[in-house]
This record gives structure tokens, sequence and C-alpha cells, in this order.
């Protein structure tokens, strides 16, 4: 357990590595959310959009706000990295050492979100401090809801991105498509719109596949949009969801492992 | 000092080693184009809002909204062709690459800039630009005669100008400190303002996205002036614009080049 605490501790330095570029990068964050704030005043102010997305103007402005922050937290990046090792033979060091491949990139993952996370949860608290002061229903049981699913959010998007990264074992050059991968994926989860503003089919393919779950799902619980019946299936999902990924993780990992050459290193 | 001639026979062959080197990998291009795509996906989902909600914004409905996002992923298109020039600059400044193209017989700004195009960045902006541009045209019943196609072009070359010099600013400062990543992320995130139309933003924003930092008159001028919208302050401002920025990028260039110490090289 001790060297899952070192690699843990590594994350948090390696996150801070760059302090500057990484609070500029936090702050470019905010460009979208200005965009997206001065469209939804607009179009809350000047049509029956309460009706036609099915979210109040409170909502959905909170929704914009949070969903940029909880998506940066859930956010992987590793995936990469671990092609990288595959393509490279990095992987190597890690095969003969007495530390868990899948692990000791989970505790780095982690390690990585701290600074991330210390930024984020001051600043969240202020925004829904500002949006109960105008009149959000918010309860305790909502604040955990929330922090509970956006835990689970984390170690869903964790699993997800983890089989993606081990693609590496089957496909040559596999970057580019990381980055298509990652760009839909943070559009299926609802890091840029809530998608369930489209309503009918979209709604429903939404609310089974496990994308939302990882930003769109916790959001909805601290804005008051869902209700504890849909907040407790939620839940299910998420964790279905974490268990069907951690299998076709150790699966991958098991074939991948017979394919793997062990070139450079 | 060469000619305008010379210039345009060298761009021939940079057009025509990257067109190579884009067939010469061919999954590679095609695996640029699902990523480009997928940035696609997220402009798109901002028009799609508008039509949901069926409301106009100011004067412009949404099929104008249309042709103006049209525009705006038209323009990505353009930029995204030597953006990655762009990117590389810093680069090249650090491990004193520089050196190789500064004894160059040719202009050094040309020939980093442009040097290498990505056509697979830019193919899918163009076509779905131009097939936007085209349907909200016709949808929003604008004049189509050659004096407003001409304007339309017109302005379409001056936000290509404009786009080019104002957005090599912040990477010429790559001459004075070494780590730009926040930076260029903050300016990069200011290209994405395009995503909806000036009017949005209020009075302010709108002026300062026009006459400060003209963000606006890259993607907004030419939709305006088929509309009739633009005054003759607004098209001189739009025609000069980019001459302005243009000195001052080459201005900015040939003083940051003195700063440059050929290190590491």
């Amino acid at each position: 357990m001790s060297s899952y605490r070192c690699v843990f501790l590594m994350g948090v330095e390696q996150a801070l590595e760059y302090r500057v570029s990484f609070f500029l990068s936090m702050l470019s964050a905010v460009f979208p959310i200005i965009i997206q704030t001065a469209m939804w005043n607009y179009l809350y102010a000047h049509s029956d959009a309460a009706g036609v997305f099915g979210y109040e103007q409170g909502q959905i402005l909170l929704y914009t706000l949070l969903a940029t922050i909880v998506s940066q937290l859930v956010g992987a990046g590793f995936e990469g990295e671990m092609n990288r090792d595959v393509k490279m033979g990095g992987l190597n060091k890690y095969l003969i050492r007495p530390v868990d491949y899948k692990w000791y990139q989970f505790f780095r993952f982690l390690g990585q979100k701290i600074p991330r996370l210390m930024v984020a949860v001051p600043v969240m608290a202020v925004i829904v401090g500002v949006a109960f002061w105008q009149g959000l229903p918010l309860s305790a049981g909502r604040v955990l809801g929330f922090l509970g699913s956006l835990i689970l959010g984390m170690a869903l998007n964790f699993s997800i991105f983890y089989c993606l990264g081990l693609l590496g074992f089957w496909l040559t050059d596999a970057d580019k498509l990381f980055g298509t991968v990652g760009i839909v994926l943070m559009v299926a989860s609802g890091g840029v719109f809530p998608l369930d503003i489209f309503g009918g089919l979209v709604e429903t393919v939404v609310n089974i596949l496990p994308f939302g779950y990882t930003t769109q799902f916790p959001v909805n619980i601290i804005n008051g949009r869902f209700g504890w019946e849909r907040i407790g299936m939620g839940f299910g999902f998420q964790l279905g969801w974490i268990l069907v990924f951690a299998c076709l993780g150790r699966h991958m990992w098991r074939q991948g492992i017979k394919r793997y050459a062990a070139v450079g290193g | 000092m060469r000619g305008l001639g010379y210039y345009c026979r060298l761009m021939g062959v940079f057009v025509k080693y990257s067109l190579m080197s884009a067939l010469e990998y061919r999954a590679n291009f095609i695996a640029g184009m699902t990523v480009e795509m997928g940035w696609m996906i997220i402009k798109l989902l901002y028009v799609a809002i508008i039509y949901k909600a069926g409301t106009s914004i100011g004067i412009l409905t949404p099929d104008h909204i249309l042709l103006f996002v049209g525009t705006y992923i038209f323009m990505t298109g353009i930029f995204m062709l030597y953006f990655g020039n762009f990117n590389a600059l810093p680069g090249m400044i650090q491990q004193g690459e520089l050196d190789l193209y500064i004894v160059k017989p040719v202009s050094l700004q040309f020939l980093v800039t442009m040097r290498r195009l990505e056509f697979a960045y830019m193919l899918p902006n163009l076509v779905a630009g131009t097939v936007m541009i085209v349907t909200g045209w016709r949808l929003a019943g604008l004049p189509a005669d050659p004096f407003f196609v001409a304007g339309f072009l017109f302005f379409l070359v001056c936000g290509c100008l404009l786009s080019y010099s104002l957005f090599l600013l912040p990477y010429l400062l790559a001459f004075w400190i070494v780590s730009l990543g926040g930076i260029v992320d903050i300016a990069n995130a200011m290209w994405d303002f395009n995503n909806m139309p000036s009017m949005i933003y209020g009075k302010w924003g709108r002026r300062i996205g026009t006459y400060v930092l003209p963000i606006f008159v890259i993607t907004n001028f030419p939709g305006l002036f088929l509309m009739g919208e633009l005054g003759l302050g607004a098209c001189l401002w739009g025609a000069g614009a980019p001459v302005l920025f243009f000195i001052i990028s080459r201005r900015l260039w040939k003083m940051a080049l003195k700063k440059y110490s050929s290190a590491s090289s």
C-alpha cells in the first residue's frame, strides 16, 4: 500500500510542476462559460426556453458553471501515456515490479486531481452558495449525493479511459483516436451542454449510456433537476457501469499482455 | 526583397509537399479529420440549441445564425490549415531550430508560419462551413447578386488576414518567455467566442470584440455585410483592421527576432 501512496504523492507533484500553466489552463475554462451564459441568458429572456429545454433558468446557469468544473475534475488524460508504455516498452518496468499497472495509473490519476480539487471545491462551494442564496432548493442530502456521484463519476471515467488506453495493445497509432474519442465523450458526458435538453431519443440514449453519469448526473443532482428516485437509479447505473468497465479492463489486459512484445523500454 | 509572384510559387510548393505528406500517411490524415469533426460537433450543438429554441437573437433569425456559425466553421478550417506552424514556434525557438530557417533567402515569418499545411484539419471545416453558409444564405433569403457575393468574399479574405495576424501575436511571446501553455490556451479559447454571433455579448462585449480585440470582425462581418447591417465606418474598419494588425504582427515579429539567441542549436 505504501508504494501506491508514493504514486499518489508523485501524481500531486506532477500536477503542480507547471503551476502558472496549470492556473492559466484552469482560467481558460472560464471562456466557454461566458459564451454559454450569454447565450442562455438571452434565450431565457426572449423565449419560452424553460418549456423547450426542461430546465429552469437558474438550473441551466448552475449547470453551465458546474459542468465545466466537474468535467475538468473527472477528466482522464493518462491514456496517451498508456499507449506509449505499450508501444515503447515502458510497460516492462511495471511488469517486473510488485505493483499492479491499473492501480498504479489509478493512484497517479487521483494524485493529479488533488490540486484541481483544492481550487475547484472552494469555487464550487461559492457558486452553490450563491445559487442557494438566490433560491436554489438545497439540502445536505443533495450535497452528499453530489459529492458521492462525483467520486463515482471519477472512478467511472477512469475505468472508461483505462479500457481506451489498453487499445494500444491492438492499434499501431492510437493517439489521434484518443483525441477524437475524448472530444466525443466530453460531448456525450454533458460536459458542454446537458444533452437531455434535446429530449426524446437523445435523452433516453444518454440515460442508458455510461458517459452522462460522469458529468451530467452529478450536476443534475446539485441543481435540483433530479428527484430522489432518479438519483437512486443513477447511482445504480454508475456502479453498474464501473463494474462493466472494470471487468472489460481486466479482460482486455489479460488478452493484451499476451500480445505484448516488450520492445524497447 | 522577393516579389509576390515568388511567394505564391513558394506557397504552391508548400501545398504540394503538404498534400504529398498527407497522402503518404493516409490513416493519419483520416484520424486528423475525425478529430476535427469531433470539435465540429460542439460548434453544431450551439446551432441545434438555437433552432430548438426557435428564437431570434436581435435581428438574427436561426437561419442567419446558421450562416454566421457556418462562416465561423469555414474560418476555423482556414485557420487550422497553418495553425500547427504557430504551435511549433515555441519549440523551434527553445531548441534553436530557427537557425535552419533564418539563413534561407526568403521571409522568415512566411517560411516559419506557412511551411506545413494541415489539410486534414481544414477539409471537414471547409466542407461543413460552406454547406452551412449556402443553406443559411438561401433559407434567410439574403441577396445573392454579384455585389453581395463579392462583398462577402472580400470580408472572408479580410478575416483570414486578421485571424493570421491577431492569433500570431501570443505565440511571439515565446521569444521572451519559456512556457506559453496557459497563455496560448486563453488565446485559443478566445477564438471560440465566435461560436455565437456578437449580438449576444451585450453592447460593451461587442465593442471590445470588434474594436479592441477584433475577433468578431473575423466571422461576423461577412454575414452582417450580406444583411446590409454594416455601415460605412464598420466597412472601413473591416477592411482596415486586418492591415493594421498585420503591420503590428510584422513589427512585433521583427522586434522579437532580435531577442532570438539561437540557444541549444
